[in-house]
């Protein structure tokens, strides 16, 4: 198959998840396949956040849409499509993240940023993005991959307690303190 | 007013804010907010690192959907499998051959019978009775939707007839009765977009 641009329907009407994944669940590859199309842009830039590798990212996609085309039948509100399947999405990232060897080179998502800004984006913009993503890279893994979860990923502390084998309260904690970490480092706060 | 919001608190103050928790600390801590300029500023850098953690969401999103190759690539080399179902008898040309077709590959013909039919989505379909067993008399249960402004008589009666045809054409199922529910109504946008699905240069 060649690849060539995203279809877009000639009629301009968005099928709305709900028959998406009706018609996914009763069989129709087709129409799991718009799903896909319709989330996966999310649900990359997710792991490769989680991963901090595009090549573990792909793997997690790859294992996330399999199942996702198996347990789609589990959703219950197919309104909730894009949470559940960033959810398994984190779960797989986890899982990758947990089985790495630990000197496996990751590319530099952080460094990629400053080139990759679109001319319309304005500057200011562009500088406190890659502010950020400069003093993401100063927390510690942990509290890294628990910023992710919650504000890539959407996760709840419920699910990122679960994920990470420690207590809500803890996740809101260190969630928290890593917020402010990131304000100290981009503004030079004082604590 | 000489003791400030610890920042963790004014942190997650601002979280509780966004989620509604309105407790009586909550609103205390947010009366000292409030008055005091220092945690106000406190407040304010963290609602900015709260706008540029949306921008940075949204670019990296927005870098991946506008460069959709990796995922063309990822989509054609996804296999996934079919829910093949039961397995049902076909008679074989020669004694010593055992030939059978998946329920799902039946019910995968009776949809696209089904939806030829302008006007006509097939939501559901179910083979009821015993598939195995050859000869036995089964009945197959069709939940459609029917486009606004088509009669529903008209397009439940040909639908039946598509798939009486194709039925007997694919298959060797002994079939009873063809039973339609009309679940739904749908947009004539809603089914050119759907059929559409299977024309997209991305189908498997
Ligand atoms: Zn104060």
């Amino acid at each position: 198959m060649t690849p060539s641009p995203a279809p877009t329907a000639s009629t301009g009407v968005e099928l709305p998840d709900a028959l998406l994944c009706a018609r996914a669940v009763a069989g129709d590859q087709y129409a799991f396949q718009a799903l896909i199309r319709r989330h996966a842009p999310a649900m990359r830039s997710y792991a490769i956040r989680l991963t901090g590798s595009t090549a573990d990212a792909d793997d997690v996609l790859q294992e996330t849409f399999i199942q996702a085309w198996r347990k789609l039948d589990t959703l219950e509100d197919a309104a909730k499509v894009r949470s559940w399947l960033m959810t398994l999405t984190s779960r797989k990232a986890i899982d990758l993240i947990r089985t790495r060897k630990p000197n496996v080179p990751i590319d530099d998502v952080a460094e990629t940023h400053a080139k990759e800004q679109t001319p319309e984006q304005s500057a200011i913009t562009g500088s406190e993005i890659g502010a950020l993503a400069k003093a993401l890279k100063t927390l510690p893994k942990q509290s890294q991959e628990i910023w992710v979860m919650r504000e890539v990923g959407g996760s709840s502390y419920q699910e990122i307690a679960e994920l990470l084998d420690i207590s809500p309260a803890s996740v809101r904690g260190k969630l928290a303190r890593a917020r402010i970490k990131l304000v100290q480092e981009m503004e030079g706060w004082d604590s | 007013m000489n003791t400030h919001i610890p920042l963790e608190t004014l942190s997650n103050w601002l979280e509780d804010e966004h989620s509604g928790n309105h407790s009586p600390q909550h609103l205390l801590t947010g009366l000292h907010i409030h008055h005091c300029p220092t945690c106000t500023q406190r407040l304010e850098a963290l609602q900015r690192l709260e706008r540029v953690t949306n921008d940075l969401v949204t670019e990296e999103e927005n870098k991946q959907a506008s460069d959709s190759s990796w995922l063309d690539t990822m989509l054609s080399n996804l296999v996934l499998e079919t829910k093949a179902g039961r397995s049902i008898p076909l008679t074989a040309h020669h004694e010593l051959d055992t030939l059978t077709q998946t329920e799902g590959s039946v019910i995968a013909a009776i949809r696209r019978a089904g939806e030829s039919l302008p006007g006509a989505l097939v939501s559901r379909c179910r083979l009821d009775g015993d598939v195995e067993a050859p000869r036995t008399p089964i009945n197959v249960e069709i939940t459609a939707s029917v486009r606004e402004g088509s009669s529903v008589a008209d397009i439940t009666r040909e639908l039946r007839e598509r798939v009486r045809k194709e039925l007997e054409r694919i298959s060797e199922l002994n079939v009873e009765q063809i039973n339609i529910t009309v679940e739904d109504m749908h947009s004539f946008d809603i089914e050119q977009a759907t059929k559409n699905l299977k024309d997209s240069p991305h189908a498997p």
